[in-house]
């Protein structure tokens, strides 16, 4: 009868300690071989974290953030040594630029085209007039905003892609702000990978690039900002490898005569851009995606939608000022609409 | 050696007990509440326990101050001596991933859990 409690009591143990094991190996296993690192640093005008996981993921972190500093460097308006502004400041002449400057701007001016001109990084003039963020904050006159579209045209910047140079007219300032971040991400991306990082998370200025899918396996899981609650979320998406970028215009704007003006300035009219709220595009590349989320802003509802349901590999949620969300086709299975 | 109902009680009963010690060990501790983390420069400043309400809490550095306050589970900027006002104006956020941050002044609140690998991973602005 004794040996039969053992043999019991030891069954219990045996049980309990395989589960022990198993749920500590499950939890060991994956992390044990990596090393994690997450550091925040204030860059490109916003805050920038990166999480990486990986062999030497400090060493990754750092010499992402090198590269972010880096592109800032060549793309930056306010930085005066920039090829940005060595273009601005040399308008009229042919500016030869390094060709990655060159690769960008053809970028921009891909997205520009494809958009009617909704992207347009001749916008700096206007965006200069208007000066969100500085004080006093008030609308400019018509005649001032009409007096700066004369100066705002993408399709009067030459682009010498075979002799590396690049001319704009006197009076054009150009302005990658609507693409360099993403620019910047993408390529701190690629810094985080060559240092053998197999996960991480970029978060720039509200902006989510990941790399692989979470330490354990599972996918990474975003969400994305009401633009009117701010306790509320319309949407999570579950990502990998990918990019998500949100243009909103609850993230720049001041009221005058409880008129609402904000920083997604609209190239053609010179004033913010109407009838959409909200936009966020999902794809591979974060420099395209942030091009592509300032254009469908621009175009609005119904252009927007067009858009992005014409290009493969992105995708979009769009809302507009009555709050209706659409989704494009390829993201109806990938994202949960709360 | 026949295994009578007395045996099998004896075995669920340990089962129970090891299950509960596994449980407590490996989950319950990580079920703890959701914090507001206030980094500074990427130098974290203060937690707080969102169960917990706080009125007017300063946070006073080099480059200007910012005021929060706790309350229902959620965390905002009351007032701040930065120019731009975005953190004031951003209002409420509780969801784990949310922040807000005041460019100004080098600081991000964000919504975590410290047990980590629960809820969302950021949310996208």
């Amino acid at each position: 009868m004794k040996n039969k409690y053992i043999l019991v009591v030891v069954l219990a143990l045996v049980v309990i300690g395989t589960v022990i094991g198993a749920v500590v190996m499950h939890k060991r296993s994956p992390a044990q071989s990596l090393t994690s690192a997450q550091q925040t640093k204030f860059l490109m005008d916003t805050a920038v974290e990166i999480r990486a996981f990986g062999p030497d993921a400090e060493a990754a972190v750092e010499a992402a953030f090198a590269e972010m500093a880096r592109v800032e460097q060549l793309f930056s308006r306010h930085l005066e040594d920039s090829a940005v502004s060595q273009i601005n400041a040399h308008a009229g002449e042919w500016v030869t630029v390094a060709p990655e400057v060159v690769a960008l701007l053809e970028k921009a001016l891909y997205y520009s085209e494809i958009s009617s001109g909704a992207f347009d990084i001749t916008v700096g003039v206007l965006i200069d007039l208007w000066n969100f963020g500085g004080s006093p904050q008030r609308v400019p006159a018509d005649e001032e905003i009409a007096r700066v579209l004369a100066a705002v045209d993408y399709t009067a910047v030459e682009l010498d892609a075979d002799a590396g140079r690049v001319r704009i007219p006197v009076g054009t300032i150009i302005d990658l702000g609507g693409i360099a971040k993403g620019y910047a991400v993408d390529r701190a991306c690629q810094v985080l990978k060559q240092h053998g990082i197999t996960s991480g998370m970029i978060y720039a200025g509200g902006d989510i690039t990941t790399i692989g899918s979470k330490p354990d396996g599972s996918s990474w899981r975003v969400g994305v900002q009401h633009p009117r609650q701010s306790n509320s979320l319309i949407a999570v998406l579950e990502m990998t490898d990918s990019s998500i970028v949100t243009s909103g215009d609850y993230e720049r704007y001041f009221f005058q005569d409880n008129i609402r003006y904000h920083h997604i300035l609209d190239p053609q009219t010179g004033y913010p851009a109407q009838g959409l709220i909200s936009v966020t595009v999902y794809g591979g590349d974060a420099a395209d995606a942030d091009a592509l989320s300032t254009a469908l802003f621009v175009l609005g509802w119904d252009k927007g939608k067009e858009l992005i349901e014409s290009l493969a590999g992105y995708e979009a949620i769009l809302m507009d000022t009555s709050s209706n969300v659409w989704v494009s086709s390829g993201l109806r299975d990938l994202a949960q609409i709360l | 050696m026949r295994i009578r109902k007395g045996d099998l009680l004896i075995f669920v009963v340990l089962m129970l007990i090891g299950f509960f010690m596994l449980y407590n060990n490996f989950f319950r501790s990580k079920v703890s509440g959701d914090i507001a983390v206030v980094e500074i420069d990427g130098q974290i400043l203060e937690k707080f326990d969102l169960t917990v309400d706080v009125d007017g809490y300063r946070v006073e550095t080099d480059y200007g101050y910012n005021v929060l306050e706790v309350a229902d589970g959620s965390i905002r900027v009351v007032e701040a001596d930065c120019p731009d006002q975005t953190c004031v104006r951003f209002g409420w956020i509780k969801t784990i991933g949310q922040t807000i941050v005041c460019l100004p002044h080098k600081m991000i609140i964000r919504i975590a859990n410290e047990s980590a690998d629960l809820g969302l991973d950021g949310v996208a602005y």
